[in-house]
């Protein structure tokens, strides 16, 4: 399965946010904290703006008065951890069945591709916040 | 002239409709919502004769604001998705709109629109009086039976789906008629909307309780107990007081 560097993608998540900023006006709010050297580690497309998208359904539209999405990106001990914290709740929104078809792909993308190497989980947070955290093998880029 | 509501939570939404009613002389916009409780708070203020109604909103959908209106207005749904087509019309909407609304879809609504409105109008000319008063005396058929009631004698309207439950002596008929409808055809001096699904008659009272949360609930001859919703209970003072 291919690769993209990290920025082509989210060159991606950036237009993509940009035209969702226009729709939802001052009731979101965008945060880029991406750590430069990352940069160039090959993701699996599409996957980080899966769970952008994630992030505007079913957290941003859903408050009556917006929200924030931060997308994170760093290299944490051996390994490349993508992070999107959004406002919003995941628990008590997504039922078992519904448990997205984006998710479900993303768990199984990430097994293919790294073979058990990678991780991938959505929890809640304090403060009426979502994080979905992607935990992938750093890649030595020649 | 139609004074119409916008309730749409993207204000560029909202804008585009504007704009587009700008070619529309009969529509006069006389407010904007950007959720349902904002919504609420329009329609009761306001009273408009039209809204266009978005269905996915944050925090209640559109169609959960319907349910929440004591007395909707004429709605025309705005929405990205045609899935909601077929139930917009099970809650009576006028019409929906999909976005991005077309100019040309747009004339069509506002032209049923039109002819909703004179239909009714023709139908209160075509019944000659208008508002009835307590003397008169509607007919109700239900299945073989017949009666010829005076309103007077009418202790309770209860609404049952699209039908009207009618409580008199020992009768309670249904009729074809929305509460809404018939509370634009009933004296209000006599007739008091008590909540979403009653009107009861003024005189048919026998007593009158306090009630949870600032509501009443008033005991009818023939038993029957009504609850009025808070808001309806402050009506109800008003309307019951020096």
């Amino acid at each position: 399965m291919e690769t993209v560097p990290l920025q082509q993608e989210l060159d991606i998540v950036k237009d993509y946010l940009a035209l969702e900023q226009m729709r939802f006006e001052e009731r979101l709010k965008v945060i880029f904290e991406i750590d430069p050297d990352t940069l160039n580690q090959p993701v699996p497309p599409m996957m980080l703006q899966t769970l952008v998208e994630n992030a505007i359904k079913h957290g941003i539209s859903k408050q009556i008065n917006g929200g924030f999405i931060t997308i994170h990106s760093a290299f944490i001990k051996d390994h490349h951890e993508l992070r999107v914290i959004n406002s919003g709740r995941y628990l008590d929104k997504i039922k078992e069945e519904e448990a997205g078809f984006g998710i479900k792909s993303t768990q199984d993308r990430l097994n293919l591709l790294y073979q058990g190497k990678a991780n991938f989980e959505i929890q809640d947070l304090k403060d009426n916040t979502v994080q979905s955290k992607i935990i992938i093998p750093i890649a030595e880029i020649l | 002239m139609f004074k119409a509501v916008i309730i749409d939570d993207e204000r560029l939404a909202r804008n585009e409709l504007k704009k587009l009613l700008t070619d529309f002389s009969e529509v006069e916009i006389i407010g904007e919502a950007a959720n349902a409780k904002e919504g609420i708070e329009k329609i009761d203020e306001l009273n408009p004769d039209l809204i266009f109604l978005d269905i996915q909103m944050p925090g209640k959908t559109g169609f959960d604001m319907l349910l929440e209106v004591d007395r909707a207005p004429h709605v025309i749904f705005t929405t990205a998705y045609d899935e909601f087509a077929l139930k917009a019309f099970e809650v009576n909407a006028l019409d929906y709109l999909m976005k991005p609304v077309e100019p040309k879809r747009l004339s069509d609504a506002l032209q049923k629109l039109k002819q909703a409105e004179e239909k009714e109008l023709a139908a209160i000319h075509a019944s000659g009086r208008g508002i009835l008063s307590e003397n008169d005396q509607v007919f109700v058929k239900d299945g073989d039976r017949c009666w010829f009631v005076k309103l007077a004698e009418v202790r309770l309207f209860e609404s049952v789906g699209n039908y009207a439950k009618v409580y008199f002596g020992p009768h309670k008929p249904l009729i074809l008629k929305s509460l809404n409808a018939l509370e634009d055809r009933l004296d209000d001096k006599t007739f008091f909307r008590a909540n979403r699904k009653h009107i009861i008659n003024l005189h048919m009272i026998d007593k009158v309780e306090p009630y949870f949360n600032g509501g009443l609930l008033l005991d009818l001859k023939g038993g029957d107990k009504i609850e009025v919703s808070r808001r309806q209970a402050v009506k109800f003072k008003e309307m019951m007081s020096l």
